[in-house]
């Protein structure tokens, strides 16, 4: 068996320049061993359609998968404005499949992505799906327990949702040279030993009880009988004035660092689940990454820095518990870009934390609008305010 | 769920994770009374348990999706 070995690369500046620097650092550590992944994840800055076709051209024998983002890091540190490569070498078979047209039909869009994609492969025991989506389109947990539900029950599944640096308007998901909106990417990763994949947020509730008293799909109009976004003001009212701002004066591009401050929590006994609000829908709705119901129960969240370091290393430590224990080779992480804006420059310590707890390998990741976590008999795919380890034993 | 059934608050459990505890409760119980499973019945076996979670899967948007899933979920159990 080949041993596995993972590179990483981040790079800023014109696409071009950053293709190279990023194609040449991961093929240099990469030394003989070929890439059967890559995953590029990009800022706006560097768009994907026009870094994607450099890169795939770059590695014509690999598997390149990409997502835009709201921030990009690796093992040294993060950078807003930037892209960051992983590239895996080892022995794994990789299947992956696109498909646009989540917004309309979630499910038709997973089983175009699926088209083709086997479901065993032999010789390679284990398989993990790294699922990319769109989620401003609205349906992020639907899109991810199809995933799981057609792939089966066997089946490991972590990812992330697509940013666009917080501007909320527009983000991109991309399998070699197609790069696509609206859209969703799955990859198959058949391994001969488990990966693992671990997830932790570190959120607790700020408010009492809210009842979602009216909902269209993934946007929220009225909660307790009243505008949506009237009840988000004024129930995080004191928390944002401790921070030093009003929500109610935000001109348009901050309102959704706002909301992804303040994320709703679903209960789920003694813990809370975490549901994304991503925009302002008009004056007064809200627009979350995945169906909210009518009926819905939430409390707006919030947390300390401490917390989002504390949960980081959690997260890195259950994806090691999960190969066992066994050394690593690399990671790829998946950050809620909530915990960049709660952290601001404590940030490099939760990614120091993960590295620690990972064993000092590399790890390259992305900021995200929601994440993708899904273990053999869970309920529940899509996360927000967590971080994701996907990790990949030596 | 135990040997003999699996109680609502069980099948409230499958749905909670995606709708949180209160929407799952909810959704569970007025299907549970759609199917025609009285109030005062909190143990269902396995055949009632799935015919609930069918009921709830004919919810349009993540309630019904969710419900698939847990619905497969049960099955194989």
């Amino acid at each position: 068996m080949r041993e596995t070995k993972v590179a990483t690369a981040m790079a800023s500046g014109q696409v071009e320049q950053v293709a190279a620097t990023l194609t040449a650092k991961v093929k240099g550590d990469l030394g003989d061993a070929a890439p059967v992944l890559l995953l590029a994840f990009a800022s706006t800055k560097q768009p994907l359609s026009e870094l994607m076709p450099l890169l795939a051209a770059s590695f014509p024998h690999s598997t390149v998968l990409g997502a835009s983002t709201a921030g990009e890091f690796v093992e040294s540190g993060d950078a807003k404005g930037s892209t960051v490569l992983f590239a895996l070498s080892g022995d794994y078979r990789i299947f992956a499949g696109a498909a646009t047209g989540l917004r309309a039909g979630c499910e038709q869009a997973v089983l175009d992505s699926l088209e083709g994609m086997p479901l065993q492969v032999v010789g390679y025991p284990h398989r993990t799906a790294i699922l990319l989506l769109d989620p401003l389109a609205g349906c992020s947990e639907e899109a991810a327990l199809m995933t799981a539900g057609l792939m089966g029950f066997d089946l490991r599944l972590a990812g992330g949702a697509a940013g666009d640096d917080l501007a909320l308007k527009c983000t991109h998901v991309a399998l070699g040279g197609q790069v696509l909106t609206d859209a969703v990417v799955i990859a198959t990763v058949f391994s001969k030993q488990p990966l693992g994949v671990g997830v932790c947020h570190g959120h607790q509730p700020l408010s009492a009880p809210l009842l979602v008293t009216r909902a269209e799909g993934s946007i929220v109009h009225e909660i307790d009988g009243r505008p949506a976004w009237d009840v988000w003001v004024e129930r995080t009212r004191q928390a944002t004035e401790a921070l030093g701002f009003d929500p109610a004066q935000l001109p348009a591009g901050e309102v959704g660092g706002f909301l992804l401050r303040f994320e709703a929590g679903l209960s789920q006994g003694e813990a809370f689940k975490v549901r994304a609000p991503l925009f302002r829908v008009g004056e007064h709705s809200i627009g979350f990454a995945c169906g909210i119901p009518e009926g819905t129960v939430i409390r707006i969240t919030e947390s300390e820095p401490h917390r989002q370091i504390d949960s980081a290393r959690e997260a890195a430590r259950r994806a090691r518990e999960q190969v066992g224990g066994v050394p690593l080779a690399g990671a790829v992480v998946f950050d809620c870009i909530c915990r960049n804006l709660i952290l601001k420059d404590q940030f490099q310590t939760a990614i120091a934390g993960i590295h620690s707890e990972l064993g000092q390998v590399p790890l390259a990741g992305f900021e995200t609008y929601g994440e993708i976590a899904l273990d053999v008999g869970d309920l529940s795919g899509f996360h927000n305010t967590t971080t994701v380890v996907l990790a990949f034993p030596k | 769920m135990t040997e003999t059934g699996v109680s609502r608050a069980d099948l409230a459990k499958l749905l909670a994770q995606s709708l949180g505890h209160e929407k799952a409760t909810d959704a569970i119980n007025r299907a549970a009374h759609t199917v025609g499973i009285r109030r005062e019945i909190d143990l269902l076996d396995k055949k009632q348990a799935l015919a609930v979670l069918e009921q709830v899967a004919q919810t349009p948007g993540l309630v019904g999706i969710t419900a698939r899933f847990a619905k497969s979920r049960l099955y194989l159990r």
